[in-house]
């Protein structure tokens, strides 16, 4: 359990018939949240084919514990692999708002990441960070299944670092 | 059929196609080139689509192009029968609003490369049943491949 | 052959406003089946289609404007990326057109480097095909085989050729851009020896599996005289019968010398399209075999001065992509850039007779017959 709560505190106690596990509620539900992540199958263009590669079987991404789910509505997390255009941008608002949180967002590729080979194109959006919020950035043209698996993995350790106290106290103190 | 050939066979029947020559110092394929009037262009397509020596049953593309003082309009005609080539150029003068017939009834095959010649060079093809924009969305305002296009800016740039 | 100089019925056959009633579906951009961001506007009266318009332009990028910007090996960069599924073709085509123009001879070594990796990006291409086409009508095995093993062994070879997975920018104007390294050759002749066998495999997994074939026999049928008529070209218009191949009829390159059948279909339905893709897996292993035993060492490109100029006036240079006829339409003004650069995208014309083709099938068949067509959204849209 220790590599898995990522140096949160832990208590164990053993009784007769069980044990029992002391630990933050924040280091728990992360630990949850991060070991299955369920991204929607969302691929715009090349990127999109690195990434069906990340989820064959040389670079399998069913150890992480992800599966790609077909809807929005039970995702948590959207791949942006490929390049953002300006008739495609409010549909993928449109998905991201149809995600039920937490959920998270990663850009795979230069094309999402900040337009890529076609930033001088006038029907490209520089970035898909005009359009949602994005958590992890990808780099790479298109980027290795490795890279891309790299990716995940620092969104997992973004989603341990969560904390929904501080979350709350923020919430109810706003910046002045 | 050799060029020569082709080219009498089309001047027979419409005396005003004209073959356009090489240039000197200009490179081009070896495919016989015609220059075609605008509102002659649905005849003639008609003529060559049917006629049992020239059966040129395959348009291969159709794009168009913006020389600054005037708009042209390719057209890559291949018969799969007698396996000869033929290529049209229309040349359309009026920039304002650039129009010239459709020959989607003769090949359906240029039913959408007409919509994309109309939603990036703004040249309309009339008798087209659905001439739409097809690649940009259809709230889109200019045409992007002319050479005077400047890009507006909005919140995606 | 049918008699293709018929009188063309194109006013029946091409669509009409779509009707009033019935339910409308609309397919897209974002669904399972992973051909892109593709959106198909249905009408469907109960089960059966009534009408049904592809709605493109979610992925376009304005490669032929950006064209004009970039000098010509820049312009190799953006083809990879068109057919993001076949790049090596993507970037052959273009050189054709711009060698045509400026008349440069390519070494031989280039020329039978460019088969063996155009033949393999055929394989791999047809591979994805099948690894998809299965998802689509429900059997997932055959992707993780095809997509997940074949088609890695075909990526790590390029790696090895050229460092790309993907977007290999591998083919430059005036011949390669570097040699196979020590014992390439002989890994892809190993290559070429297992991918029998697997071929095999894929026939008792998929080719001839019962409810495979119940889902896409004489499902989506096209004929020759409609498939010419929209232009479609590639193994769809093959599977209808119809023997039709730029390798043969407009040989380039060096496929003159290469020996191979054209397989073609009786029906052209959706299972025939499938099928006359794995025959062509075939002949392409055949055509790599031969092109390693008649390769010789040599130059793997010609002498061009570093900043060449393409003269003045025309040119079109196609070839036979995976996906269909590929061609790119360049006007040259003599500047470091081109005039104009239009790109002839099999996809995007194979993708009109759509409107025809689904017309009359059931909602369900409507994914087969989509998938059955192979279009890439990168370039349909460009």
């Amino acid at each position: 359990m220790g590599i898995l709560l990522d140096k949160g505190p832990l208590y164990v106690e053993h009784l007769p018939g069980g044990s029992i596990f002391l630990t933050a509620a924040d280091s728990f539900i992360n630990w949850a949240r991060k070991s299955s992540i369920w991204p929607l199958t969302f691929g715009l263009a090349c990127c999109a084919i690195e990434m069906m590669a990340s989820y064959a079987s040389k670079y399998d991404f069913d150890r992480f514990g992800v599966i790609p789910r077909p809807t929005p509505r039970q995702a948590d997390l959207m791949i942006i692999a490929g390049t953002v255009t300006k008739k495609m941008a409010p549909r993928i608002e449109l998905l991201y708002h149809q995600m039920p949180e937490p959920r998270f967002v990663i850009s795979m590729g230069s094309c999402s990441n900040s337009g890529g080979p076609y930033f001088d194109a006038y029907s490209v959006c520089k970035g898909v960070d005009k359009v949602i919020p994005v958590d992890v950035y990808v780099p790479g043209c298109p980027p290795r299944p490795e890279a891309l698996q790299q990716g995940v993995l620092t969104l997992q350790r973004k989603i341990q670092a969560y904390s929904m106290l501080a979350a709350a106290k923020r919430k109810a103190e706003p910046v002045a | 059929m050799t060029s020569a050939e082709l080219l009498a066979a089309v001047q027979a029947k419409f005396p005003d196609v004209v073959e356009i020559p090489k240039t000197a110092g200009q490179v081009r394929g070896d495919e016989l080139y015609l220059a075609v009037a605008p509102a002659k262009i649905a005849e003639v397509c008609r003529f060559i689509r049917l006629d049992p020596s020239l059966s040129f049953d395959f348009l291969s593309f159709l794009t168009s192009i913006d020389w600054k003082t005037h708009f042209e309009v390719v057209y890559y005609f291949v018969s799969t029968l007698h396996h000869h080539k033929l290529v049209f150029k229309v040349k359309v003068d009026d920039r304002i609003n650039p129009e010239i017939p459709s020959v989607t009834p003769i090949w359906p095959a240029a039913d959408w490369q007409e919509r994309e010649v109309f939603d990036l060079m703004g040249i309309r093809f009339s008798g087209h049943y659905n001439m739409r924009r097809i690649l940009l969305p259809d709230d889109w305002e200019g045409f992007p491949l002319r050479k005077d296009y400047v890009a507006k800016p909005d919140r995606y740039d | 052959m049918n008699d293709l100089t018929a009188p063309n019925k194109a006013a029946e056959i091409l669509p009409q406003k779509p009707p009033e009633t019935g339910m409308f579906i609309s397919l897209g951009p974002q669904h399972p089946s992973t051909h892109g961001v593709l959106r198909v506007a249905i009408t469907a009266d109960g089960e059966m289609v009534t009408s049904a318009q592809p709605d493109i332009g979610y992925l376009h990028r304005a490669t032929e404007k950006l064209a004009e910007k970039r000098t010509y090996p820049q312009i190799i960069v953006l083809t990879d990326r068109l057919d993001y599924l076949a790049a090596m073709t993507n970037n052959w085509a273009y050189c054709l057109a711009v060698e045509k123009m400026m008349s440069t001879p390519i070494p031989e070594r280039a020329d039978y480097l460019r088969i063996i990796v155009g033949e393999l990006q055929r394989i791999a291409s047809h591979c994805v095909f099948l690894g998809t086409y299965g998802i689509d009508i429900g059997a997932y095995t055959p992707f993780l085989v095809a997509f997940g093993r074949e088609r890695e062994r075909i990526l790590d070879l390029f790696e090895e050729i050229c460092g790309a997975r993907l977007t290999y920018n591998y083919i430059r104007i005036g011949g390669v851009m570097a040699d196979a390294p020590d014992g390439w050759e002989a890994k892809v002749r190993d290559f070429v020896k297992e991918m029998w066998g697997h071929l095999k495999e894929y026939d008792t997994l998929l080719t001839y599996n019962p409810i495979f074939m119940d889902r896409t026999k004489n499902i989506g049928t096209m004929t020759s005289e409609m498939a010419i008529a929209w232009g479609v070209t590639g193994p769809n218009l093959r599977a209808t019968g119809f023997k039709a191949d730029v390798r043969k009829d407009d040989a380039y390159s060096l496929y003159p010398k290469m020996q191979f059948d054209i397989p073609v279909g009786k029906q052209g339905d959706c299972w025939e399209r499938y099928w006359v893709r794995v025959q062509e897996m075939r002949e392409s292993l055949k055509m790599i075999d031969q092109a390693l035993d008649q390769i010789k060492p040599g130059e793997t490109m010609a002498k061009l001065p570093k900043y060449f100029r393409v003269p003045a006036g025309e040119g079109y240079g196609h070839l036979e992509a995976p996906r269909g006829d590929l061609g790119f339409y360049i006007i040259s003004d003599g500047t470091p850039s081109p005039y104009r650069m239009h790109i002839r995208p099999p996809s995007f014309i194979n993708l009109q007779a759509l409107q025809q083709l689904l017309k009359g099938w059931k909602v369900a068949d409507v994914i087969a017959i989509l998938g059955s067509i192979d279009i890439v959204l990168g370039e349909v849209d460009r």
